[in-house]
């Protein structure tokens, strides 16, 4: 098997290592870095459960290769906290009860965020249209929604 | 009220977790040692299988061994039999022919494993599982339930002719023949509830762990598994094994979504538990989506034809129904059940029906095996009815709303008998009734409609009942229609010395917050803040005995245990505390002040707290004759029935007719699941259940091609479930003025509510929009294309 | 199992060579790649083009358009272009949901020819060409004749995409972007319709571009409609629009949709299209 090299800077530390070029990105996350926060739901690019931050912007982690993340800061659901003390996005997740079983959640939280860098005062169909990306089998999307509009608010 | 008690909205103590990506689901935990395995699927609806050769994939980089169904075979591992035996006419067990976990001879859906392929990295697995080369024999297929269930449809085993698996029935024949007799107006309905895909975000995963020499916790094989119920699978396992069911242990981490789909027994479970002792080597399985739309077990699929008789009045005078369900390839755990004990139980919904029959053919088809799904049977049942209600209303010329009004069983009549069998034993459906039309303002809809109408868009106002048969129990009830188990479950609590709490459950937590609202009971009946206590589930070596999470049961049986068990542990806590106090055990009462319990001497100041008691009793220095130390106690709670939430839904639509397009301008639920432990969880709930419930209206449909037998819907491409922007914000309430009787929690199940309703309300609604254009036979999911084609065909009617 | 290679190139030359003497896939966003494969391992050796500069960014100037090839659906969104291109903006918006948007690009979605692209119309109606670079040379198609059909494009093994480029249109000109799905977004549509429209000073419709996508296995032009609503003004085009305008599409029946369903909501996209491109 030939290995090409990756450095990378994930949740803030650097990180180099040889990998098998065919690797994707969340194989890379999940089972290289063990940071298995980042899921996988589905195999067609449409559920959104592996979105990560790669240079500050959501992508499907499931959809790209790990090498064309080379040299790019990535972030991770792991990466949000500091501490003790949640992202604002993630408290408002929290208060709101925007998350049931936990599966969507990262991806979720990940895409939200963007969502209100681009538009920090969203509507409530702005906001559903942001999270189109994103699928969530427990909520019904409404507390979802409704945390969205707490962190814009905070 | 405990600040953090019993209807307090108290924030979820499980979301740290999840929100910071340190939950644990079976796919993120990772063995030393393990291997992977990928599983060669049947491409054919039904084919013999000539033989396997499994060279080239023994060959293939990283493949340390191919298994196929003549191994297990060789094995002599049993087959899987399900949980439920239904009884059929005449005293028959269903029909059940032999399921193995893996094809012997012949493949009877797509998406069957016929072989499993070990390997070192899941690539090499994946890549393995397609050099298996398979010599496949296609054989004649049937897909649709009509079909299959017709002489001459091709026959999918020798053991259930005409594809057979139960001819059921439910009700007296001879009295609904009579009300059809001296009936006014009789009114019948042809019915397709299509079939629907759970979709849980989390594929299925399956880790299993054996030794030959028992490791270190003594059990012959752990398994961990993306379940809902470990004890079920546990049982299982042990069966196929021919092992002793202590000498498997199954663990249930965090599960992404189950909605009932995961509360069953699947193949690769036991084909993992036999390989991992063959190989002495941990094996880890993570379905991939694609494959899940081919193996998780699908829902619904009933063909029904039900009448229902009326007086002049429009008084419900008798219920006829005949339904054709598939049961898919095989019977899966609890798949015959649904269709039959379930579905038929229901069928008198809110309404006073004096006489009901029904009889079900459950069927088999060259499909996924169906089983229970979030409603399981309950939203099949409500949707019959609710259709009858809604064509007798046309028929009759009586508006629906009265034709309802005039038929609720009146909270007056409870505890009501229902000629299906079932005692409700309260419900006030006529006033949830009314509270939904208030918050969907259905006296404004007519001017809505008018509004709507000035843009050339159209306007339905849609509403639905059901019953549900929650909080699934009974032992004895189970027993009657053929459940090899018990149905009660557990609750374990140890006290440590600082008074902090233990709690053991036989449920599940799969998103629904048992970590947050078990211990809301047990702090507001003991007086702890919910810091102090810890809950456990989903691990059968560490809680012995349990049932697990389906059919909105948690809270009513394991709650209820709950309360029982801290009962026993008051009961011994008071003891102590009088001797501490040196009084009669008599005067000591125990009370909870600002959420910290208290053993105090009636009439005096004289007190002991909780943590005081706790130290006292684990210490042991100075205890009463004959008491034991430490405070430990357990409990099995068992009802008498059944609990009966129930609700009412509505809702509003409005139809582009260019383009067919639907949207959902409001959606109400008005819930009555008796009294409400956390109203933030209980939302939420009910929020899920809507959205699952449109989404089978609007926008999901497993189909199946009726020549080839595959699946068309197999990826989300196809497959639409709802996404945050094709759902509005839901109005949701309950009523807490009915509480349930026969649980010392006075709860009703809340898992389900608007799966149920959601179909019906809907049908209603897109029915009340088009047939004033000449629209009839429409029926769900209501996508643009099947919205226009009904339009088109009334306007090519209308123009004839 | 041949072992997969990885190459990604920082300079276009670079990238034509290796071209010229292996069968890479390209890569660029990657947002169809690994999901086309649903699940199975990547097993073919992949061209990262995302490195090349020449190949990333937009350039306008005086009405025309540049786009680089690897230029991504959120970057389009994001640029200062020509009114005419709000119905591509709008296309973009409708790619995937904003992950693949912003990985996604304007070749990839060229060159994977699904027959319900998004992008394809948008940019057919706008008159797009696509630019190609080889060892041997470079030449510019017509997008309408690169977009051979589902799946297949005229881009030969040893070519590589570099840029779409677009034409001016009068200014004032308005493009508008339409479509129709189980969904907004994800669900590969059912139809979709692009229409560019500019008016004379008297109102009249002066030039008109409509593609039609999703009913054909190529996005579709309706060269005969555009040229007959010529000097007509926008009411009156748009009541004349009939099913003889959409003779040249051919839409299948799929669980998505019936052919007849894609003919008749096509028919009322692109009036809707046209009315709302002829509205300032």
């Amino acid at each position: 098997m030939t290995t090409e090299s990756i450095s990378l800077t994930v949740n803030g530390q650097p990180r180099r290592m040889d990998i098998d070029p065919r690797t994707l990105l969340v194989q890379l996350i999940r089972d290289h870095l063990g940071l298995t926060g980042t899921h996988v739901g589905c195999d067609t690019a449409q559920c959104g459960a592996c979105t990560v931050h790669v240079d500050g912007r959501a992508v499907k982690s499931c959809s790209i290769l790990a090498l064309q993340a080379d040299g790019t800061e990535v972030t991770t659901i792991e990466g949000l906290a500091t501490g003790d003390e949640l992202h604002p996005m993630q408290q408002a997740f929290r208060d709101c009860h925007g998350l049931q079983c936990g599966y969507c959640t990262p991806g979720m939280v990940m895409s939200a965020i963007e969502l209100l860098k681009h538009n920090p005062q969203p509507s409530e169909q702005q906001i559903r249209e942001g999270l189109e990306g994103n699928i969530c089998r427990c909520t019904g999307y409404q507390n979802i929604v409704k945390a969205v509009q707490q962190a814009a608010g905070a | 009220m405990h600040p953090e008690g019993i209807g307090a909205p108290v924030l979820r103590r499980e979301d740290r977790r999840f929100l910071t990506g340190r939950g644990q689901y079976v796919s993120d935990i990772v063995l030393e040692g393990e291997l992977h395995c990928a599983f060669v699927r049947s491409p054919h609806a039904h084919a013999r299988i000539r033989g396997i050769d499994s060279t080239a994939a023994l060959a293939s980089p990283g493949v340390v061994a191919v298994y196929t169904g003549a191994d297990m075979a060789a094995d002599r591992v049993g087959p899987m039999v399900p949980l439920w035996q239904i009884p059929g006419v005449d005293g028959k067990v269903m029909n059940e022919p032999p399921r193995w976990a893996l094809s012997r001879g012949t493949a009877r859906h797509v998406g069957e494993a016929v072989a499993l392929v070990v390997a070192t990295t899941r690539h090499q697995a994946l890549d393995g599982a397609e050099k298996v080369e398979v010599d496949w024999e296609p054989l004649p297929a049937t897909v649709d339930v009509r079909d299959a269930a017709k002489e001459d449809a091709p026959q999918l085993h020798a053991e259930a002719p005409g594809n057979l698996c139960v001819r059921f029935q439910r009700g007296t024949k001879a009295p609904v023949d009579e009300a059809f007799a001296r009936a006014a107006h009789k009114v019948s309905v042809e019915i397709i509830n299509h079939r629907i895909i759970c979709a849980a975000l989390e594929p299925r995963a399956v880790i299993a762990s054996a030794s030959a020499t028992r490791g270190l916790d003594g059990h012959a094989v752990t398994i961990w598994s993306a379940t809902q119920v470990p004890h079920h699978i546990r049982k299982f396992v042990s069966e196929q094994l021919d092992l002793p069911e202590n000498a498997v242990r199954v663990i249930a981490p965090d599960v992404g979504g189950g909605f009932g789909t995961k509360g069953k027994h699947y193949p690769e479970e036991i084909v993992l538990a036999w390989a991992a002792r063959k190989l002495e080597r941990p094996l880890k399985w993570v379905s991939t989506r694609s494959e899940a739309f081919v193996s998780d077990y699908h829902a619904r699929d009933h063909a029904t034809h039900a009448e229902l008789a009326l007086d002049a009045d429009g008084k419900f005078l008798g219920l006829r129904v005949s339904t054709l369900a598939a049961v898919g390839a095989y019977v899966s755990t609890v798949g015959a059940a649904v269709p039959t004990t379930v579905y038929t139980a229901v069928l008198s919904g809110p309404y006073r029906i004096p006489a009901i029959f029904a009889e079900v053919r459950a069927t088999f088809t060259n499909t996924v095996p169906t089983d229970a799904y979030r409603g399981a049977g309950r939203p099949e049942a409500c949707f019959v009815l609710e259709r009858l209600v809604e064509e007798a209303a046309r028929q009759t010329g009586i508006d629906r709303i009265e034709l309802r009004r005039r038929n609720f069983i009146p909270v007056g009549a409870m505890p009501y008998a229902t000629p299906v069998g079932p005692t409700y034993d309260t419900g006030d459906f006529i006033r949830l009734f009314e509270r939904a039309l208030v918050l969907g303002d259905y006296a404004g809809f007519p001017a809505r409609r008018a509004e709507a109408a000035k843009k050339g868009l159209i306007r339905g106002f849609g509403i639905a009942y059901f019953v549900e048969s929650s909080g699934v129990a009974p032992s004895k009830y189970a027993g009657m229609f053929g459940a090899r188990a018990g149905f009660f479950d557990s609750a374990d609590i140890r006290v440590a010395a600082d008074g902090s709490l233990l709690v053991m459950c036989g449920t599940h937590s799969h998103g629904q917050a048992h970590a947050t609202t078990f211990p809301q009971v047990l702090a507001s009946r003991i007086g702890v803040p919910l810091s102090m206590i810890e809950l456990v589930e989903g691990d059968t070596g560490r809680v012995p005995y349990g049932t697990g999470t389906f059919g909105s049961r948690s809270m009513v049986i394991a709650g209820s245990a709950i309360y029982m068990a801290a009962e026993k542990i008051l009961v011994k806590a008071r003891k102590l505390a009088a001797h501490m106090l040196e009084a009669a055990e008599a005067d000591i009462e125990h009370k909870v002040v600002n959420g910290l319990g208290e053993f105090r001497v009636a009439g005096t100041d004289r007190k002991v707290t909780w943590p005081e008691v706790s130290r006292a009793v684990t210490y042991a220095h100075n205890l009463p004759p004959g008491m034991e130390p430490v405070l430990h106690e357990n409990a099995f709670f068992d009802p008498t029935n059944l609990t009966w939430s129930n609700g009412a839904q509505a809702c509003e639509v409005e139809i582009d007719p260019a383009t067919g397009v639907t949207r959902i301008i409001s959606y109400i639920g008005v819930d009555d699941i008796g009294t409400v432990i956390n109203p933030m969880v209980v939302d939420g709930q009910v929020h899920g259940a809507i959205a699952q419930g449109i989404g089978q209206a609007m926008f999901e449909e497993a189909v199946y091609d009726r020549e080839s037998g595959q699946l068309y819907t197999g990826s989300f491409m196809d497959y639409t479930l709802p996404r945050a922007d094709t759902l509005p914000s839901f109005i949701s309430e309950t009523d807490e003025s009915q509480p349930c009787t026969h649980n010392p929690l006075g709860v009703k199940g809340c898992g389900e509510s608007g799966t149920i309703g959601a179909p019906a309300s809907i049908t209603s609604a897109m029915r009340d929009a088009l047939e004033p254009f000449g629209v009839t036979g429409l029926e769900m999911p209501f996508t643009p294309n099947k919205v226009w084609r009904a339009i088109q065909q009334a306007k090519t009617k209308a123009a004839a | 199992m041949s072992a997969t290679r990885y190459l990604r190139p920082t300079h276009l030359e670079e990238a034509l060579a290796a071209l010229g003497t292996h069968p890479w896939t390209v890569l660029a966003g990657g947002t169809d790649f690994y999901p086309g494969r649903v699940g199975k391992p990547v097993d073919v050796d992949v061209l990262d083009v995302t490195r090349i500069a020449d190949l990333r960014g937009i350039q306008v100037a005086g009405g025309a358009v540049r786009i680089g090839a690897t230029t991504t659906w959120s970057e389009l969104i994001t640029a200062r272009l020509p009114n005419v291109c709000a119905g591509l903006k709008a296309a973009a918006r409708e790619v995937g949901g904003v992950q693949i948007q912003n990985a996604g690009t304007v070749a990839g979605n060229l060159c994977n020819a699904s027959p319900a692209a998004d992008g394809v119309p948008a940019l057919l109606a706008l008159g797009a060409e696509v630019e190609l670079h080889s060892g041997s040379g470079a030449r510019r198609v017509n997008l309408g004749e690169f977009v051979l059909g589902s799946r297949r494009t005229a881009r030969r093994p040893d070519e590589l995409v570099v840029a779409v480029h677009l034409t001016p249109w009068p200014e004032g000109a308005k493009g508008v972007f339409l479509k129709l799905g189980h969904r907004r977004y994800l669900v590969i549509s059912v139809v979709m319709v692009a229409a560019c429209v500019a008016l004379d000073a008297a109102g009249r419709i002066a030039r008109c571009a409509v593609a039609v996508g999703a009913c054909s296995a190529v996005a579709q032009r309706l060269s005969g409609l555009e040229a007959r609503v010529v000097g007509m003004r926008p009411d009156e085009a748009i009541a004349g629009i009939t099913n003889a305008d959409l003779t040249c599409l051919t839409p299948i029946d799929d669980v998505r949709g019936s052919a007849a369903y894609r003919r008749d909501a096509a028919l009322t996209l692109v009036r809707q299209a046209i009315e709302q491109a002829a509205t300032p």
